[in-house]
């Protein structure tokens, strides 16, 4: 009797060990996860915005007249970015003018006020100006390069990721992404792998290069090009759950910092 | 000739042997790939585990394709004259060594070793020094042997070499006091000893206690071992003792110097002697004692930890690959043999894989390709897994789950092999006065399930790659159900038997 109350007393002494050890363990690994998950999908992704650049020549001899534009403005498709002048070719035009009646020297004529419209250069494309090469007075021919145009379209994010967080986002339709200068988060979708890995100076593993696109495509023009987001793999949770506990218990003990 | 009738092969072990080679070649060249590697170190466990594992299931399909391949007239002629032993009259003693199982069972051993047809002499010998045990000699007419307290040596091997100083018949017969003798036992095996080289004639070990849990499992892995591996290692002279239901020819025992001084496992070493002498062993496949299985969870784990013991001492200090005297035959089939009680490293480490990915998200295999591992795995597992009813035609719930609980005796009997501790034999339905309370026997497979079903949490808060959780946790579901059911079946309570 007497041994079946001590074997009763030891069987449930080392079961609730059992149990507590199943418990640290789990809640540990738990907590590590939660780290980890916090590291890797909520504060860790960057992507950085990539966006196309546009180079802007001139097409004819000249002197720049007048400068529209610094870097920075927001321009349109058909916005004046720059005017230039060539005196020589208005002289020329003039004078040739004067021979009404002989066709070969108004043909002439006319071939030349159609460069003139050249003179005036505008955007390719709905952008930004990234650069601007010239200012008023400077001497340009066909190949001088006026200005770059960082182009809305075909906006796209680069962001490098791990093997995990790749498996992550090939399991959703959208990502956020979150940009802290505007404070706002933007809707984007992966689209195709970098064709070349990159490796990570600061870990081991190797990350692969994912291309995102906005799947809003208006919302280009606010980001600026190079500019890093924060990829949101998750919803943020914004109340405390009950396992939030158990991972700022852990996170006491261990010394993490919480996020 | 004899059992003729054992050789009819069922069609699903057909189907077994056809399959085997590829679903595990299948599977082999995906697993064996490291470009297919995840987590290194996880993946190492693997390797380990499926080794073991695929060379457990090859050795039994090597046994068994080349028993199967084997055409009648090249098998062991084993022809002899059924009625020589009635002119020769040969003395024949029985011996049932005790040690403190229930009276109630030894009494039943002795009475039907007593009424067995054929002349005998029936010792009982007594390591227990109990009183009511000469009652029972007394009452039967048994002699009764009792080693004098402060030699006892060798536990049953000891205590059988002791017996043979009094037993001095031409053949003595060995019943475990759980097993009890047909009548038929003597008339059925004398027959086999009429060639002079035949050492040794063993029989099955059945099992009346099927209706419980535990036995019923044990029962049926048993099942696989007496129906085709002892019968094809009998083709190969390569069957060995199993400890009781046995006859030895005494002649042969007394040139190897009695029976091999173990302190377990005496019957397997026993055999290894007398086949190194170039003696011969018969598995006389029919049922010809009945005995019981271990009821209990401790008294399982000590029988199952005993015989992986005998595996790992022969392996690690007498390898029968390396004794020259044996043919090549008979070193495959000891080896085989040895090898089985691995087995327990790669259930553990099977158990392990799936918690720890639900833990801590690390894996062996690169789940990135997980439907391709997917496709490699289940034909293998399923031609593991359910390798009792190919054989069988019949599968057991309690055969699973005594299978997989068995991994923490094999274990500790490999440690204790590695580290040489000594060994204390006790009988494996002897009633102990002082049971260890039963969690010290269990605790792994408590730990196992308690903390499977928190990883399965674990793993689902936030899980990344929703197939591989579902896939691990659905195999930690199933193997907690049966560990469950290992430990449920025997209970907390019901510690004292019979």
């Amino acid at each position: 009797m007497k041994h079946k109350m001590i074997n009763f007393i030891v069987n449930s002494f080392f079961l609730l060990l059992i149990c507590a050890v199943a418990l640290t363990i789990s809640t540990i690994s738990l907590t590590m996860k939660y780290n980890r998950f916090q590291d890797q999908y909520v504060n860790g992704i960057k992507a950085t915005v990539i966006k196309t650049v546009i180079p802007v020549t001139s097409f004819t001899k000249g002197v720049v007249k007048k400068v529209y534009v610094q870097v920075g403005t927001e321009v349109k498709l058909g916005d004046i970015l720059v005017e230039t002048d060539n005196p020589l070719t208005r002289d020329v035009i003039r004078a040739l003018q004067q021979f009404q009646d002989n066709v070969s020297a108004q043909t002439e004529a006319r071939t030349a006020q159609a460069s003139l419209r050249y003179f005036t250069i505008t955007s390719p494309t709905d952008g930004v100006v990234g650069n601007v090469f010239v200012t008023e007075g400077i001497p340009v021919d066909e190949t001088t390069k006026i200005a770059e145009i960082y182009s809305n379209a075909n906006a796209k994010l680069l962001a490098n990721l791990t093997m995990d967080q790749y498996v992550a986002v090939q399991h959703m339709n959208s990502v956020e992404a979150y940009s802290e200068r505007l404070n706002q988060n933007f809707i984007v979708k992966p689209n195709i792998l970098k064709p070349e890995q990159e490796n990570s100076l600061d870990s081991v593993e190797k990350k692969i290069g994912l291309y995102l696109t906005l799947s809003n495509a208006s919302d280009a023009a606010n980001l600026i090009n190079n500019e890093d987001l924060v990829l949101h793999l998750r919803p943020l949770n914004s109340f405390i759950r009950p396992v939030d506990y158990i991972i700022k218990f852990w996170n006491n003990i261990f010394g993490v910092a919480n996020q | 000739m004899i059992h003729s009738n054992t050789r009819r092969i069922p069609n699903t072990a057909l189907l077994f042997v056809l399959l085997a080679p590829v679903t595990i070649f299948y599977y082999a060249l995906y697993v064996y790939n490291p470009i297919h590697a995840g987590n290194i170190n996880l993946y190492l466990l693997q390797l380990v585990a499926d080794t073991i594992a695929i060379i457990i299931v090859s050795t039994l399909w090597i046994t068994l394709i080349l028993d199967m391949i084997q055409p009648e007239h090249n098998r062991r002629p084993l022809s002899y004259d059924s009625k020589w032993f009635l002119k020769e009259k040969p003395k024949v003693d029985v011996l049932i060594p005790v040690s403190s199982e229930p009276i109630s069972v030894i009494e039943a051993t002795v009475k039907n070793a007593i009424k067995m047809d054929y002349p005998h002499t029936t010792y009982i010998l007594d390591d227990g020094g109990s009183s009511k045990v000469v009652d029972i000699a007394k009452k039967y007419g048994a002699r009764y042997v009792a080693r004098p307290k402060g030699s006892k040596q060798y536990a049953k091997a000891g205590n059988i070499n002791f017996g043979l100083q009094y037993a001095t018949g031409d053949f003595f017969a060995i019943f475990d006091a759980d097993h009890a003798p047909k009548k038929e036992f003597l008339t059925d095996l004398l027959p086999c000893f009429q060639n002079e080289k035949v050492a040794l004639v063993q029989t099955p070990q059945h099992y009346t206690n099927t209706e419980k849990f535990i036995p019923s499992g044990t029962a049926q892995a048993q099942e696989i071992f007496y129906k085709y591996v002892q019968p094809a290692k009998n083709s190969y002279n390569a069957a060995f003792c199993v400890g009781t239901n046995m006859i030895y020819r005494r002649k042969a025992i007394d040139q190897i110097g009695g029976i091999a001084n173990r302190d377990h496992s005496e019957d397997i070493w026993t055999t290894i002697l007398l086949h190194e002498k170039k003696y011969e062993s018969i598995y006389y496949n029919k049922v010809l004692a009945e005995g019981k299985a271990p009821e209990t969870i401790p008294s399982y784990f000590r029988q199952q930890n005993r015989w992986a013991r005998g595996g790992f001492t022969l392996f690690f200090q007498k390898n029968p690959l390396f004794l020259p005297e044996l043919s090549i035959d008979q070193k495959l089939q000891y080896i085989f043999s040895n090898f089985h009680y691995f087995s327990g490293f790669a259930i553990l480490i099977y158990l392990i894989l799936p918690v720890v990915y639900l833990l801590f998200g690390v894996h062996p295999m690169n789940l990135n390709m997980s439907g391709e591992w997917f496709i490699h795995y289940v034909p293998y597992a399923a031609t593991v897994y359910l390798l009792p009813l190919f054989l069988l035609q019949n599968i057991k719930l309690s055969t699973i789950s005594t299978s997989i609980a068995c991994f923490a005796p094999y274990i500790q009997a490999f440690f204790s092999v590695i580290l040489k501790n000594r060994y204390h034999w006790i009988a494996t339905e002897a009633v102990k006065k002082q049971n260890p309370p039963l969690i010290m026997t269990i605790w792994p497979h408590i730990l196992f399930i308690v903390l499977g079903i928190c990883a399965i949490f674990v793993g689902w808060y936030n899980p990344i790659d929703i197939a591989a959780t579902t896939a691990s946790t659905v195999w930690v579901l199933i193997n907690a159900f049966f560990l469950f059911q290992f430990i449920k079946n025997d209970g907390f309570s019901t510690q004292e038997t019979i």
